[in-house]
């Protein structure tokens, strides 16, 4: 969505609060009025976390991260537990807040600002209503599971500067038991293509899941040297067995030894862009 | 402007784990716990990487007149 202001930007975003379709999940509720979708979240993003990190891809850091509570998947193995699922968790986002925010990082050398979750596409209009008001912002990054709506990527076009995508799985199947949705593979490659015509950067990222090297992580590969060979493809390999990881023999397994540089190696002979 | 209260313990936490093989994980890593593992000989590749990042950029910050303290200091 090129060419509008950031007023209609908004305006247009806060219309999904009273019919929500900001991700796949399209539940189409009322958030103001009280409804209550898949991610449960009302139309108060909240940050439970805010802090300059420097473990994201170089070219990122000394990044500022804004941690938003509430996501639309279920992640078996998700990090963040319950911080990422309950919505209620945190400080409301606000314009002042931020302002603050933006300010004390860039007193420390920040050099992206960077949306993170759970997921921030279920807080987008909050989201950009927040940065409409506000100065000095460093470039912006997406950090998001890609599991949004073709309307929310419209929201986002112009709006970041950088699209950092987690493409979690390699197959419909894999997402369905571990993340709890379905048609995963269409519609994160469709929104890849999406960011991919937008006028940002994009970074396509995959941590690493034990067990999951032939069914999630080859047809990645596969399918980003088919479709996106030129683009940033970075390898994760912090998968630690949380939440509820344990309940499956795979999950619940550390990486083996050497798995992160074996399948950079991998990617990088098939002819990906691989960063650090 | 209203006061924002930021938490402390929140900004500066860094999680670590210690897998069962003596692996060790990071995550929300400052730059302070990366000089430390990389003064006590632990420092990969990515590790020192990133420190190149983290003194760039407190050198752009410094040059733009932004910075007085260190990158991290409250």
């Amino acid at each position: 969505m090129l060419g509008i202001s950031s007023e209609q930007r908004v305006e247009k975003a806060l219309q999904h609060y009273e019919c929500c379709r900001l991700c796949e999940h399209d539940c189409r509720v009322n958030r103001i009025a009280g409804e209550r979708g898949d991610c449960k979240a009302d139309s108060t993003a909240r940050v439970y976390r805010q802090r300059i990190e420097v473990g994201e891809e170089v070219e990122l850091i000394p990044s500022h991260l804004f941690y938003l509570s509430g996501c639309d998947l279920r992640c078996s193995f998700c990090i963040a537990e319950e911080r990422a699922f309950n919505p209620q968790i945190g400080v409301p986002l606000t314009a002042d807040f931020l302002q603050e925010a933006v300010d004390w990082g860039n007193l420390r050398g920040t050099r992206t600002l960077q949306w993170v979750g759970g997921e921030p596409t279920i807080h987008l209009p909050a989201i950009l209503q927040a940065m409409a008001d506000c100065t000095r912002l460093p470039p912006i990054v997406w950090k998001s599971d890609f599991h949004g709506s073709t309307e929310a990527f419209e929201l986002l076009e112009g709006a970041v500067n950088i699209y950092v995508a987690d493409f979690k799985f390699g197959n419909d199947e894999c997402a369905k038991e571990i993340a709890g949705i379905d048609h995963y593979v269409p519609i994160v490659t469709r929104n890849l293509q999406l960011a991919k015509s937008h006028p940002a950067d994009l970074i396509v990222r995959h941590l690493l899941l034990p067990g999951h090297w032939g069914c999630c992580f080859l047809p990645i590969v596969r399918w980003m040297q088919n479709h996106l060979p030129e683009t940033k493809f970075s390898i994760r390999d912090g998968y630690l067995p949380r939440w509820q990881a344990h309940r499956d023999s795979r999950l619940g397994q550390y990486l083996p030894v050497g798995a992160g540089n074996e399948a950079r190696r991998f990617a990088m002979a098939a002819g990906l862009r691989v960063i650090q | 402007m209203k006061k924002v209260n930021f938490s402390p313990d929140e900004i500066n936490l860094t999680e670590l784990e210690i897998g069962p093989d003596g692996r060790i994980y990071i995550f929300g890593a400052s730059g302070e716990i990366l000089e430390l593992l990389n003064k006590i000989g632990l420092g990969s590749h990515q590790v020192v990487d990133r420190l190149e990042c983290i003194d760039l950029a407190k050198e752009c910050a410094e040059t733009a007149g932004m910075i007085k303290v260190r990158a991290c200091d409250e």
